[in-house]
């Protein structure tokens, strides 16, 4: 029995730690390169980084509630998620204002541009805050 | 004794959820790789994809867990 607690703690381990790496999936779209010269692809990739940081997030958010009677030694912050929810709140919109507006505008006016760097600082902040919850 | 079970049990719970996170990102990250090894830009069903995989993503994140 505590042979079967030691190697399912083992793989459960391996699984977390291979999200924090350099080489794994999450890690490599939360750091998708954003090439800013096409505000399209710029936007596309911004947006698949996004995602990336989006699912750490739902990752922490899935975890029981510290404090609570079923939260473990692996467990969420109240505080942290609610600063995850309002980071994620701000980059959406300025993502999805980009995006709206390289769909339907196209992609050479500066306006688009400036939303495009808007979105990318709001989704800098958003990864600043999902990357600190552990 | 009962600290190690009380992990290994928390890390049970979540770990079919981080597999299957893990599963939906690697796929999300080979279609954003074919778009960015293209070099072209995206087409509508790629843009629609992306949304639909972040509206799942976000229902999720501003849901409280069970």
């Amino acid at each position: 029995m505590l042979k079967a607690i030691m190697v399912a703690t083992a793989l459960a381990f391996s699984v977390v730690a291979c999200s924090n790496t350099g080489t794994n999936p999450v890690t490599e779209v939360a750091n998708t390169p954003v090439n800013m010269q096409d505000p399209a692809k710029a936007v596309f990739a911004l947006k698949s980084a996004y995602a990336g940081i989006l699912t750490l997030a739902v990752a922490y958010n899935k975890r029981p509630r510290c404090g609570t009677a079923n939260a473990g030694p692996i467990c969420s912050d109240v505080n942290i998620v609610a600063s995850l929810r309002s980071a994620d709140n701000v980059a959406f919109a300025a993502i999805q204002s980009a995006e709206d507006g390289v769909r339907s505008l196209g992609a050479n006016t500066t306006a688009i541009k400036a939303l495009v760097t808007a979105a990318q600082a709001s989704v800098d902040a958003f990864k600043a805050v999902a990357t600190a919850a552990k | 004794m009962g600290a190690i079970f009380g992990l290994a049990s928390a890390a049970i719970t979540i770990m079919p959820e981080l597999i299957k996170l893990g599963v939906d990102v690697a796929d999300l990250w080979s279609n954003t790789r074919r778009v960015i090894d293209e070099n072209r830009v995206p087409g509508d069903a790629e843009w629609d994809a992306l949304d639909a995989r972040v509206n799942a993503l976000r229902a999720e994140l501003h849901r409280d867990p069970s």
